[in-house]
């Protein structure tokens, strides 16, 4: 992969925090962009300007001509235009870091004060932030504000997906024509000039065409499965709060098999304690089984979407 | 013109060693780094040398080979050529990205001479002490290894120096650029009555549109690169500002509280007496 190495080793590092949806659009940029790219059109275009050839012997006429017929090279265009996509998606990784890297030294501080007295570590707790996006089996679920910065990567992709695309059209169409009329100074006068493979090129531009489409189409895909879900969430947690009152979920009456479940389950009930009475006096977890039902539905409008 | 091509990749690559080889140094050195020093490493990689591999390369690969003279006189299109292009973008960016690169290192060179002291006492120690079992001093020397150095003391200083070097780099090659080619836009046409050429002759450049955005891409990533730099020197110092007055404020803190409870201790055996 050479050169293309470093995005790819960063981005295989956003893979394990998108979507499904997000992971396959990652194969598609890898194997049908950025292979092809490398592969293919390399040598296709390889002697675009040497095979540009003009009806003239005036010097200077067919750099001119050339210049003026392609003031950017496809190849190029096509790297600039892989490298815009996938930035949105390297600056979400930049937040997910800084988020982990945060969570983690909230752990840590609560592994220590883990070891004092029950009461004494809850009080202590109320005095620090808690994990919000770690989930019990140790992972990151995207909810709260990494959503938020995981729709906006997918805007801004789509976005740039479609300029690309819309500027690629301006620029060039989407075949090329075997012959190309300039008549730029120094050329004396309007003459011909004849491009190299044009077929073949046409073939490759209308391949990677496609795959930008199919990437844009994936993209408002994942973008819609999101809404969708988050729309199908706020219902239910709608439902279970007008239906049982009283019961509370399931998970918490699971058997913890780690210190880490117990600390995380610790972690949550504090959460429901806070959201529900603010500065009440819930030491020791003995809250009312209505508070804890408050708490549910106060606590999560964050937008909380599993994925 | 494509064995020009491979010559042109050769040549960067000769000053720039290899860049994977150089991206493993600078990911070693980039671990005691600020998050800005790690924005500051993507974006040098991917905006830079990737684009300057990938794309700007081929772009300036044919750039003698079809430079076009209108003249027959053979030697003048050599002569024309060497007078507007004394050293080509690509070889003023390879040289660029390799001396931004190095002060980095300087700072991978301070941790690894900090470390090796520190296992050194360690090792002296242990071996006084007798006590330690091989195991533990695996432990300690793993965790020293992997340790991550907080920016404070020398390390501070040796941090800022790279940082400011990095500036001057960057200001300076960006100088050199504009100084050389008169601004960030390639002409079209250039005229050119060096000998052997009979009269003034035009030349034409090849792809100079091409050339101008890549240029602008550069030059635009590199101010990014440095107003990175600048941000995270500004950070660094706003931090030490405030670890210093932090510390000020807590010896006079303990300075008064002593003063407080010599004073109460005081009144006490006067009451009590």
């Amino acid at each position: 992969m050479g050169e293309w190495d470093v995005l790819g080793r960063l981005l295989d590092k956003v893979q394990s925090h998108s979507t499904v949806i997000g992971k396959v659009w990652l194969t598609v940029l890898f194997v049908f962009r950025i292979l092809v790219l490398r592969t293919g059109a390399d040598k296709v275009w390889g002697d675009e300007q040497s095979d540009f050839v003009c009806n003239t012997l005036q010097p200077g006429c067919e750099n001119v001509c050339y210049d003026m017929a392609f003031p950017i090279s496809h190849v190029r265009f096509w790297v600039l235009q892989i490298i815009a996509v996938a930035t949105p998606k390297l600056l979400y990784l930049g937040h997910v870091l800084h988020v982990i890297h945060l969570e983690k030294k909230m752990k840590e501080r609560m592994k220590r004060h883990a070891d004092l007295d029950n009461q004494i570590s809850l009080l202590l707790r109320r005095a620090y932030k808690v994990p919000k996006y770690t989930k019990s089996t140790g992972k990151i679920s995207i909810r709260g504000t990494l959503l938020r910065s995981y729709v906006l990567h997918l805007v801004a992709k789509i976005v740039l997906e479609v300029l690309f695309i819309v500027g690629q059209y301006y620029l060039y169409g989407f075949t090329l024509k075997e012959r190309y009329v300039c008549a730029r100074s120094p050329c004396p006068h309007q003459v011909d000039c004849f491009l190299s493979r044009p077929t073949e090129k046409s073939v490759i531009i209308w391949f990677m065409l496609v795959s930008a489409v199919v990437s844009l189409f994936l993209s408002l895909i994942e973008l819609l499965y999101l809404c969708v879900k988050a729309v199908r969430e706020c219902m239910t947690r709608r439902q279970d709060y007008t239906v049982t009152p009283v019961t509370p979920p399931p998970l918490e009456r699971k058997a913890f098999k780690s210190r880490d479940e117990m600390l995380q389950n610790g972690v949550n009930l504090e959460l429901e304690l806070r959201g529900g009475k603010p500065g009440a006096n819930g030491a020791g977890g003995g809250s009312t089984e209505a508070a804890v039902d408050v708490s549910l539905e106060s606590n999560n409008t964050g937008g909380e979407v599993h994925i | 013109m494509h064995q020009e091509k491979q010559l042109d990749r050769k040549v960067c690559h000769f000053l720039g060693m290899s860049w994977p080889a150089l991206y493993s140094q600078l990911v070693g050195g980039n671990r005691h780094s600020t998050s800005l020093g790690k924005i500051w490493l993507s974006v040098l990689f991917i905006f830079r040398v990737m684009v300057l591999v990938v794309a700007a390369e081929s772009v300036w690969g044919d750039e003698q080979s079809d430079f076009t003279c209108n003249t027959l006189q053979p030697g003048c299109e050599n002569v024309c050529y060497d007078q507007f292009f004394p050293v080509s973008h690509i070889r003023l960016w390879c040289l660029q990205l390799v001396f931004v690169s190095t002060p980095t290192l300087l700072v991978a060179m301070h941790v690894a001479y900090r470390n090796h002291s520190d296992k050194k006492r360690l090792l002296q120690g242990s071996g006084r002490a007798g006590f330690l079992t091989s195991k533990g001093q695996e432990e300690d020397l793993e965790t020293l290894r992997r340790r991550r150095l907080p920016i404070a003391g020398a390390l501070w200083w040796t941090y800022a120096c790279s940082l400011v070097c990095r500036l001057l780099f960057e200001g300076g090659f960006m100088y050199a650029l504009y100084v050389v080619y008169d601004g960030f836009q390639m002409p079209r046409l250039v005229q050119c009555d060096q000998w052997p050429c009979p009269n003034l002759v035009d030349c034409f450049i090849s792809r100079p549109t091409e050339k101008t955005i890549f240029t602008v891409f550069m030059a635009t990533a590199s101010s990014i690169c440095m107003v990175l730099n600048m941000a995270e020197l500004a950070y660094l110092v706003a931090k030490a500002v405030t670890s210093t007055l932090r510390s000020h404020q807590r010896k006079k803190c303990k300075k008064s509280g002593r003063e407080r409870t010599h004073n109460k201790t005081t009144h006490v055996s006067l009451v009590s007496t």
